[in-house]
């Protein structure tokens, strides 16, 4: 039989797990009828997916652990039983004669921001305060010796605005989710000055969210579901899926946006500016393939640990809430049944792998480069 | 007894704020749409004596929400620019702080209405219940009739334009074939009904080929 699942997203990229388990079937090969809803904005995502009438949502990896600590408006057990991607998001400042900083040069950026702060903070749009835009910007102004609060003045609007926000003169500069960098730079409004893959390479970015009550009356449909995204993720890394791909996100329901500029994050290589600079990222969207979909614990611990202060919440209860929102067992446990590589811990040291490697075992699981700008690690306890 | 002026003056000078029973509600509704923001403020008139504002332009929403304090705000809940409210509430101090009612899971059945509807209700801390709960059921029930009456005006549209295109079709079918204004309708439902479309449909694809070829 086949089982309808109610899902939110909002239009970015980093959707495309869930539009590609629709499109390509793979959700219908799993009896899940995907029924996807464009969203405009996260908070009415989170509305809805707490209050049923979403089953399960496209979310800011950092918005589960803050519902389920009760931040943010609702009070509701959001569980995130896998990654749909990891980076994705741009930093672009506004053109206003001055040279941007060199791109993904995190020692650059930080010295732009201290000197554009130098009499306010300056001003930055972000799609919402739960998110990776924000604590990737925190974490890089802490790490740098500085105080977010005097360096950063945050704004917060869906990512589909912020590009009028910017061109309106209301913000200096946006961190974005692809591809609305890309339409920023295209118009000329802006410049590219840094990916989040310079601040952390395996940053999760988006994450299926579902409820935790839910999760539990309907294990084998979310195991489904898991499946399909899966299968969606491996087909997206596939080079001859990319036109394809392209295109089908670039449609009025999902999307919305000229196919070329979605390419754009996908293929690592990005315009700059309006002169058609071109900047080489292959890590600025991790979004196919088999080890993106991984919810590893270390990496929400990282979240709750480095955000617990800015919520107000204490850091032992949020680091205790995150590591059971994220649910590699569940996972798992999904995906046991095609017989996945997996790796063999729930949990790493964050920021250790320069490069592609494997980590398990039975040594067919590869991972990485999960490194920190600083080469610092972070080591969850 | 305290006369209304004074009532006032102590209201604005304390530090945290005491709702009555006997104040009327100040209700902000935040709505682009001056339509749908008609409608509400009309319906809440009818409800009960409160005090209503309406915010069109969300630009300074911070400022404006210190100056009109409001007891409870009411914002579409597909509005995109939600996420920034959500970002200057957050922003203001504790007792003039609101809190989306979700945050009070009790009544499930109307917060589900709510959601339904498309109605978000942010309201102050320390405000009772049952002083909340006819401004929740006057706002859905004027989101739904909102909705209803957008969708009769587009169905209105949508027939008025077709009624154009097929009256276009039957006069190009009359021109080109000699036919009377019944025979041209004939034409185009026959062809409709043969290829399991629908009339205006066959209408629109003649005007458009008459356009290309004329």
């Amino acid at each position: 039989m086949t089982t309808p699942i109610h899902c939110g997203f909002i239009p970015l990229t980093d959707a495309a797990p869930l539009i590609v388990a629709h499109e390509l079937g793979f959700a219908e090969e799993e009896n899940i009828a995907l029924n996807l809803t464009r969203e405009h904005s996260w908070s009415s995502i989170r509305d809805k997916l707490a209050f049923g009438v979403y089953d399960a949502a496209h979310m800011l990896a950092p918005m589960p652990i803050a519902m389920s600590l009760g931040k943010g408006q609702v009070n509701s057990k959001i569980i995130a039983p896998m990654v749909l991607s990891m980076n994705g998001d741009s930093f672009v400042f506004r053109t206003n004669g001055e040279a941007p900083p060199r791109f993904n040069d995190t020692n650059d950026f930080i010295q732009y921001l201290v000197k554009q702060s130098a009499d306010a903070p300056i001003r930055i749009g972000v799609p919402f305060m739960h998110s990776m835009h924000v604590a990737l910007l925190r974490f890089l102004i802490k790490q740098s010796g500085l105080n977010p609060a005097e360096v950063v003045d945050f704004s917060v609007a869906p990512p589909f605005v912020l590009a009028e926000v910017l061109k309106s003169g209301e913000v200096d500069g946006v961190f974005v989710g692809a591809p609305w960098g890309a339409q920023i730079t295209d118009s000329g409004t802006g410049s590219l000055a840094l990916n989040g893959s310079a601040i952390w390479a395996a940053a999760p970015e988006k994450v299926l969210g579902v409820r935790h009550e839910w999760g539990e009356r309907n294990k084998t449909v979310l195991h489904r579901l898991i499946r399909a995204i899966y299968r969606a993720q491996l087909w997206i890394e596939r080079p001859s899926s990319q036109d394809t791909l392209c295109e089908i996100l670039a449609r009025s329901k999902y999307v919305g946006i000229q196919a070329d500029l979605i390419q754009q994050a996908f293929s690592g290589q990005m315009v700059l500016d309006a002169k058609g600079r071109v900047g080489h990222d292959p890590l600025a969207l991790r979004i196919g393939g088999s080890s993106v979909g991984f919810p590893w614990i270390s990496a929400a611990i990282w979240i709750a640990q480095n955000e617990a202060s800015a919520w107000g919440v204490d850091e032992k209860w949020a680091i205790e809430t995150a590591k059971n929102c994220f649910r590699p067992d569940i996972y798992r446990d999904a995906l046991m049944s095609i017989s996945t590589p997996m790796p063999d811990g729930n949990s790493k040291v964050e920021g250790t792998l320069n490069e592609r490697q494997t980590i398990n075992a039975a040594q067919d699981y590869y991972l990485g480069p999960d490194r920190f700008y600083d080469g610092s690690v972070f080591d969850p306890k | 007894m305290q006369c209304p002026f004074t009532l006032r003056v102590h209201k604005s000078l304390s530090s945290k704020r005491k709702i009555t029973v006997t104040d009327p509600l100040h209700i902000v509704v935040i709505d682009p749409d001056k339509e749908r923001a008609f409608l509400i403020v009309d319906g809440l008139r009818e409800t009960m004596d409160y005090k209503i504002s309406v915010i069109g332009e969300t630009l300074g929403l911070a400022r404006k929400l210190r100056d009109l304090e409001p007891d409870i705000i009411l914002i579409d809940l597909e509005d995109p620019s939600r996420d920034s409210f959500e970002q200057v509430i957050t922003a203001l101090g504790p007792s003039e702080r609101p809190v989306a009612m979700f945050v009070d899971q009790t009544d499930d059945k109307m917060m589900r209405a709510a959601i339904d509807a498309g109605v978000s209700a942010y309201v102050v801390n320390g405000l009772r219940k049952d002083r909340i709960k006819p401004v929740l059921e006057t706002a859905i029930a004027r989101f739904h009739s909102f909705g209803r009456m957008k969708a009769e005006l587009e169905a209105t549209k949508t027939a008025l334009a077709e009624r154009k295109t097929i009256d276009r079709a039957k006069g190009l079918l009359m021109k080109a074939r000699g036919l009377s204004e019944e025979e041209a309708y004939a034409v185009l439902r026959k062809t409709a009904m043969d290829q399991g479309r629908r009339v205006s449909e066959v209408a629109d694809g003649l005007v458009t080929a008459a356009g290309l070829l004329l």
